[in-house]
């Protein structure tokens, strides 16, 4: 079933043409890999449907679950069960993860019809979660990413994407700035939440990661278009040749 | 090495209009270098005294199959080091490296404004020269080994490195400087690139002479979204300065720790 649909995107930045005419269909069950240079436009595309507001969406139709997610603000496609992963997670002094999480687990629960959790059922999930990504409970009292190392925000985001259990998750860079043991462990995380009824959509620069996170498909971005799309074979081709002759092909 | 010549010249020029820091520069203040301006140096001696060679074989730990360049009083020694290639690593004495050697040396350490990195672009003989191909995860850590040797007179040694690890890779460096016997003077400079996205790892461990000078200059540059940390480790020296510099871009995360174990000595890290 087709979870995500992206029919004809374009979208830019202060005026500047950044997405131009991107389709993709991404079924329930499926991980999808999104690759390119830098300048591609691969975190533009994770942001538009995340709904960030410095993005404008100039022509095409984003349908989630047969909805029109171009219209949701952000904060409803997260209770709808979007979630993203940032490239570079935002730190919020002040405000525990366990506070942060549970409010947001709520949230979504009270839209899906739900009962929420108080704190002892929540503290059980949350431990049970944690161990995915290999991290300690005392994470839960710091604030969010406050003085946390590029890696224990990374793997703060998926241990907040295995809490909030999304349907769509989009996960951007994820693996930027990671040692191979860190990786691993973000890598077996994503892996552990991988479901028939659950889409992932994986932006990165390296095939590395996809060592780790086999993709259903891959689908490289060029100049704001998908300039070919494959199985995870393409990301080992691309790997060894890199992106040049692909740019090449869209700008002549 | 030809093609660095011009920037040795300038170095060599640079280092006579500035001389050596005294503690009126800012970045001096704390730490009194008057007593290596004082003393006369020599040229360091190549061959080791059995004495030394044991000092040396114990600091040389069994390898674990990983590289090692090991450098006595600045110059390469190849019966000890075990530079086997694989995975187009390329680690070659500096002497005997081309490409990257002409690229990068002296493009990243300034000696515009920093006498000792002018002194060590100007003088240095040998050092290592590490390359690392994009997409590549270096496992054991690549070992660089500097023995200096104190003998009747004072002696001075300028090991110069420089460690280029391509994009997406990671890898983990170790610079040891160990020493043995009277007055010498070790002024290391090392440079790093490390290309978007890659893990850097670098250690220093610091086991000078008790009588000896050590400064080190440490200068990284990072690319986008590279994770770097440096762990100085000091352990001996008299006269101990290590100096810090890394540049950044974006998304860059960068860690710099420092453990000194002689608070007798005149020992202090600057960072900037």
């Amino acid at each position: 079933m087709a979870l995500l649909e992206i029919k004809n995107l374009h979208a830019s930045v202060a005026g500047k043409e950044i997405l131009r005419g991107i389709d993709l269909t991404v079924n329930t069950g499926e991980v999808h890999a999104i690759m390119g240079p830098n300048g591609s436009g691969k975190s533009t595309l994770a942001q538009v449907l995340a709904g960030r507001d410095l993005y404008q969406v100039t022509d095409g139709q984003v349908l989630y679950d047969g909805k029109d997610l171009l219209k949701m603000p952000p904060e409803e496609r997260a209770q709808e069960g979007i979630f993203m992963a940032f490239q570079y997670p935002v730190e919020i002094p002040g405000v525990s993860n366990m506070y942060f999480l549970k409010a947001a687990l709520n949230t979504t629960r009270k839209k899906r019809g739900l009962e929420e959790l108080d704190a002892i059922d929540f503290l059980t999930l949350v431990k049970e979660k944690l161990a995915l990504v290999e991290m300690d409970s005392a994470f839960l009292n710091r604030p969010v990413n406050a003085g946390f190392s590029g890696g224990e925000k990374k793997r703060n985001e998926i241990f907040q994407m295995a809490v909030l259990e999304p349907r769509l998750a989009i996960l951007d860079e994820t693996d930027s700035g990671l040692d191979i043991d860190a990786l691993k462990i973000v890598a077996s995380g994503v892996n552990l939440l991988r479901t028939r009824d659950r889409a992932m959509i994986v932006v990165t620069h390296y095939q590395r990661l996809l060592n780790y996170i086999v993709p259903d498909q891959v689908h490289v971005l060029a100049n704001g278009r998908i300039v070919k799309s494959g199985d995870k074979n393409l990301a080992l081709e691309l790997d060894q040749s890199g992106y040049v002759g692909l740019e090449e092909a869209v700008t002549a | 090495m030809t093609g660095i010549e011009p920037i040795r010249q300038d170095a060599a020029r640079r280092f006579a209009e500035m001389g050596f820091p005294t503690t009126r520069d800012e970045e001096w203040r704390f730490t009194n270098v008057s007593s290596i301006a004082k003393t006369q140096f020599s040229a360091a001696p190549s061959d080791l005294t059995a004495e030394e060679a044991e000092l040396l074989d114990q600091h040389l730990f069994p390898n674990e199959g990983g590289l090692r360049l090991v450098f006595i009083n600045g110059r390469y020694l190849r019966e000890l080091s075990d530079r086997e290639l694989r995975k187009g690593i390329r680690a070659t004495p500096l002497r005997e490296a081309n490409g990257a050697v002409e690229t990068h040396l002296g493009r990243y350490a300034s000696y515009q404004n920093r006498a000792f990195v002018a002194l060590n672009t100007a003088n240095f003989e040998d050092g290592a020269c590490i390359e690392i191909p994009g997409g590549v995860v270096v496992e054991e850590p690549i070992r660089l080994v500097f023995f200096a040797t104190g003998g009747e007179v004072p002696v001075i040694s300028h090991p110069r490195n420089l460690v280029v690890v391509g994009p997406g890779s990671q890898a983990t460096v170790v610079e040891s400087y160990i020493g043995h016997g009277a007055k010498y003077f070790t002024n290391a400079v090392t440079e790093i690139v490390g290309g978007d996205h890659s893990v850097v790892d670098h250690y220093k461990v610091q086991e000078e002479d008790e009588r000896s000078f050590h400064v080190a200059t440490l200068q990284v540059q990072l690319g986008r979204d590279a994770n770097f940390s440096t762990h100085s480790i000091s352990l001996g020296g008299g006269l101990v300065r290590n100096d810090i510099n890394a540049v950044l871009a974006e998304g860059t995360e960068a860690t710099v720790n420092g453990f000194i174990c002689r608070p007798a000595a005149s020992m202090s890290t600057i960072t900037q």
